[in-house]
């Protein structure tokens, strides 16, 4: 049985878990869909119910075991769920059969992988598992003497001068949870699509490099800046801080390590995959930088239903008044919105035109602190007749009285509140971050350029902010052509039946591709 | 934003480390004051009944306290060993307000084992006195009690106290005992005995109960440790057992003598062997020191440098000063131990005449030292591995001990009087040549052993 696996037609052992046959497609999710809320997990939603002629099977990594229930209601399309917990991974046999021998095999792929995220390395530390992997567990790959030799090896030839202590819980974390996903039983399913790089990466890497099934990669955020950042802000990594005893070192330690095998597990993901999709171009030159092949990388940025919100009634433009206009932020108020800069140049623009009216809609409730700060904020800058903190609004009913949307944020992807603004024909203002430019913008490859929806400004610049306001709401054909221009991009590039026929036709053309290999087998 | 942050948080359960040090840290004292005690109380009793010139009274008295003493070491042995780790682990943790509950349950649960199997024994098997039983049902209860608050004691390092009590107990047994034996022979000696060892429980308690002035909360508190700790509690059992187990049998030798209808004796064997075993007190004393200061010392510094984040090679430049002192240490008490046990072997005829013996016993006390000799390095090297929590395997060395002493001394049993000893001497041997191999073993991988193999944070 063992033995038909690395063949050419490989048979997946069925999973315990899962009793319906093949699923089209199996989505990799890791911390996100269906038991944890958010972004992703929402769009992953709407990604399975609008394939509603695709069958798919949820491989959910976790981290450990954990009392939980979906967030959402798993679609009737969804024909299985696997959950593995790269930080708990079944015990195994105590020991295997050659294991000196295993060892000896994993030791250098593995270093080399660590150090450079070579695929090859990967294939071939996937192969010598494949075999054992029946026995394979925490026993072995974790607790066995040949495992704590690994360890010390492995540090002796990165970090020599760190703390053993946390070097081992790190090698447990990062290599355990790879080991964990190298070990998983696959479930089966014609094509692997990742939802991020990290472990759900490698397991669709090894879904490419073991099976040799379609792989495909989505990165809504790009995985490693956002270890990155955890990793930068991690405290118990603060014992390590040995630069004032090694002044010859150049300082790379155990962060660098963490940082450095985040890196080279996206970039084995990378390269194992047949298509890298990302939101916007912004991503790309990120993914390019982790070491994705230029040839793969694909845009589908996220949807945003535009008939629906062609419907919302506007105000006629003949009522449009410069000097009584609404301007709101759409938004939850915490500080990486920079709800403040909106004030600021709110204050700007109020001083311009004293009647205009201004909307803050979205929770306040997040960061009560900042709230407050913001509330104080906008009465010393005598806006407290202006401002209206409205809490969360429903969009629909609200979105048309407003004349112009502002964002302040200083980090977003691809904000959904521009596109729906956009998709109601309203102009909007926002910082540079994420894909903003390229809504506002539009691609640089858009032809023909359909204009620009507005403006984009730099991050905590209030004046500039305000500025743009001010012309859009004092320049009528300026802000004809904004709303113009933004609105016919959201229906040419953003509107949410395209995106999901561009997904539709992806999975199509790598079910094709897997049902023609498997028919091809079978002769 | 799809990923697992949470994997960074919950990485640094290091604090657990420190815990495999704080239970095992009292384990030379553990393994050889009772032992100790035992060897002393025994060899003085002995030295009273010269074979053949002993009264009845007198030969009734010495076997009562042999059986006592050797039930009862084996019978609280599991209560004793895994009460230690819980008293190590509250102690650490500061949380001791059960001590006075479980010391009052514990006790009792000795002495409801020693009526448990003394009634019966005493009552039906022997063939006593009524007052006799009472008195060596008795004395069984005392002398599970001494383990029992040893355990204690050791755990509070309050060594004076202990030093005060058994001097104090033991004088007054004696005295009670030789004074009480004129006119009430057996009984008189029993109770005189009980006495001191009643008085030597009652400070110990009052001690004890001094330092931990709490109410009576928690009573069954230490009964999950049986479940966690159970290759202690089953090597309290096979430690003593194993030390016992070739005097058990060779009281079914044709020389043995009986009284009291079942108290069976082998006087020559057990007189020669309780003689062979004072030669190693020095070294365990020496022992007793050595591990409680220079090695506990480069131990405990292995484990925090680990905490203190040393660097690899840091790590293993204290695993070679452990494996540095303790060869240090271990030449030191070699070189003594062997001087002692050459001169007694060279002395036998001597002791065996000094102490009014039988010559026939000399072949005897020849092998009981030198398996005296080994008993104690295979005791040194049991202790080591305590401390390195290798619970398992020292489980596996004491049954090893076990089977191998109560066979060999069986097959030698078969093979005539001339052969008795060797029995002993050959396991210890045995014994001891493993438990260095594991030794050594488990000295090469001791950094796998704090974080892997004894490390409780590791799933």
């Amino acid at each position: 049985m063992t033995g038909q696996r690395g063949a050419e037609a490989p048979s997946l052992p069925p999973d315990a878990t899962d009793r319906a046959s093949a699923a089209d497609i199996c989505l990799i999710l890791e911390g996100s869909y269906p038991f944890v809320s958010g972004g992703v997990s929402s769009w992953m939603h709407n990604v399975i119910q609008v394939q509603s002629h695709l069958t798919f099977h949820l491989f959910v990594i976790s981290a450990l075991p954990t009392e939980k229930s979906p967030r959402y209601k798993l679609p009737p399309n969804v024909t299985g769920l696997t959950e593995i917990f790269v930080q708990r991974m079944p015990a195994g046999a105590g020991s295997v059969k050659r294991q000196r021998r295993l060892f000896a095999s994993l030791q250098e792929p593995l270093i080399d992988l660590a150090e450079s995220g070579s695929l090859d390395a990967f294939a071939s530390m996937v192969r010598s598992i494949a075999p054992l992997r029946d026995r394979l567990g925490q026993d072995v790959l974790m607790n066995s003497e040949e495992a704590f030799r690994l360890v010390v090896e492995m540090y002796r030839r990165s970090l020599p001068n760190s703390s053993f202590l946390n070097y081992f819980w790190s090698w447990r974390s990062l290599i355990g949870g790879m080991f964990a996903c190298m070990i998983a039983p696959l479930p089966q399913a014609k094509v692997f699509h990742a939802i991020s790089t990290g472990y759900a990466g490698l397991v669709a890497a090894r879904a490419k490099v073991e099976h040799g099934r379609p792989a495909l990669l989505t990165e809504h955020g790009i995985y490693t800046n956002e270890r990155r950042v955890e990793i930068l802000m991690a405290d118990w990594l603060e014992h390590d801080d040995d630069e004032a005893l090694s002044p010859e070192a150049p300082g790379r330690d155990l962060r660098d390590l963490w940082i450095d095998t985040f890196e080279a597990y996206s970039r084995v993901c990378y390269g194992a995959v047949d298509e890298i999709i990302t939101l916007y171009g912004g991503n790309q030159d990120m993914q390019r930088q982790g070491g994705a092949p230029p040839e793969k990388l694909r845009l589908i940025p996220n949807g945003v239903d535009c008939d629906r919100w062609a419907t919302v009634p506007r105000k006629p433009a003949a009522e449009r008044d410069a000097g009584r206009a609404t301007i709101a932020f759409i938004g939850r108020v915490v500080p990486i919105k920079d709800v403040k800069t909106f004030l600021r140049a709110m204050a700007f623009v109020h001083r311009q035109l004293p009647e205009v009216q201004v909307v803050i809609a979205g929770p306040a409730d997040e960061d009560p602190q900042y709230a407050r700060e913001c509330r104080a904020l906008a009465q010393y800058s005598g806006l407290t007749e202006v401002v209206d903190f409205a809490g969360p609004l429903n969009l629909v009913d609200h979105m048309g009285r407003f004349d112009v949307v502002v964002l302040t944020s200083i980090s977003e992807a691809q904000p959904l509140v521009v596109m729906e603004a956009g998709a109601c024909g309203i102009p909007v203002v926002t910082t540079n971050v994420g894909s903003c430019s390229e809504l506002v913008y539009g691609r640089p490859n858009e032809e023909p350029n359909l204009g620009a929806g507005g403006a984009v400004t730099p991050l905590a610049a209030p004046q500039e902010t305000g500025r743009e306001i001010l012309r859009l709401l004092t320049d009528q054909d300026y802000y004809r052509a904004a709303a113009t221009a933004l609105e016919s991009r959201m229906r040419t590039y953003y509107d949410a039946p395209l995106v999901s026929a561009a997904y539709r036709d992806t999975y199509n053309r790598y079910v094709a591709v897997a049902d023609a290999k498997a028919a091809a087998a079978a002769e | 934003m799809a990923g697992i942050g949470f994997v960074l948080e919950k990485l640094m359960r290091q604090d657990d480390l420190t815990g495999v040090i704080r239970g095992i840290a009292y384990a030379a004292v553990i393994a050889t004051g009772p032992w100790l005690i035992t060897v002393f109380s025994i060899a003085a009793v002995t030295l009273l009944n010269h074979y053949g010139t002993a009264s009845l009274e007198v030969r009734t008295f010495h076997s009562v306290i042999i059986y006592n003493f050797s039930a009862s070491l084996v019978m609280t042995g599991p209560i004793a060993l895994v009460t230690t780790r819980f008293l190590a682990d509250r102690i650490f943790l500061g949380r001791v307000e059960p001590v006075p509950a479980v010391l009052l349950t514990g006790s009792a649960g000795c002495y409801g084992l020693a009526l448990l199997i003394g009634i019966p024994f005493y009552g039906f098997v022997c063939d006593l006195p009524l007052t006799t039983v009472l008195a060596a049902i008795a004395n069984l209860v005392a002398i599970c009690g001494i383990w029992y608050v040893g355990v204690f004691l050791t755990a509070l390092r309050d060594y004076r106290t202990i030093l005060i009590a058994f001097v104090v107990g033991l004088t007054v047994g004696a005295i009670a005992a030789i004074g009480l034996s004129g006119p009430f022979g057996t009984d008189g000696m029993l109770f005189g005995f009980s006495l001191g060892i009643v008085v030597l429980v009652f400070i110990a308690k009052a001690k004890i109960l001094a330092e931990y002035p709490y109410k009576f909360v928690e009573p069954f508190a230490v009964l999950p440790y049986f479940r966690t700790y159970w290759p202690l509690a089953v090597g309290g059992a096979v430690f003593n057992a194993a030390i016992w187990i070739d005097k058990w049998i060779m009281w079914f030798a044709p020389e043995r003598v009986v009284v009291g209808g079942a108290l069976a004796t082998h006087p020559y064997y057990d007189g020669a062997m309780f003689l062979a075993y004072l030669t190693v007190v020095p070294s365990l004393a020496m022992f007793l020191v050595s591990v409680e200061t220079a090695f506990f010392r480069v131990y405990q510094r292995f484990y925090r440098a680990i905490t203190f984040h040393a660097t690899y090679s840091e790590i293993e430049k204290n695993r070679r000063r452990i494996i540095g002192t303790l060869a240090l240490s271990s030449r030191d008490i070699a070189i003594l131990q062997a001087a002692v046990t050459m001169l007694a072997l060279f002395l036998a005829p001597t002791v065996i005449e000094l102490t009014s013996s039988s010559f026939q016993q000399i072949g005897i006390l020849r092998f009981g030292i030198l398996g005296a000799y080994f008993q104690a390095m295979l005791l040194f090297i049991s202790t080591l591995l305590a401390y390195f929590d290798l619970r398992l395997p020292n489980l596996f060395l004491q049954t090893l001990f076990l089977v191998t002493n109560g066979l060999f001394t069986l097959v030698c049993l078969e093979a005539g009087f001339q052969y008795y000893g060797y029995g002993f001497f050959a396991a210890t041997v045995v014994t001891c040549a493993v438990g260095f191999v594991m030794l050594a073993h488990a000295l090469s991988r001791l950094p796998y052993l704090a974080f892997i193999g004894s490390n409780p944070s590791v799933e």
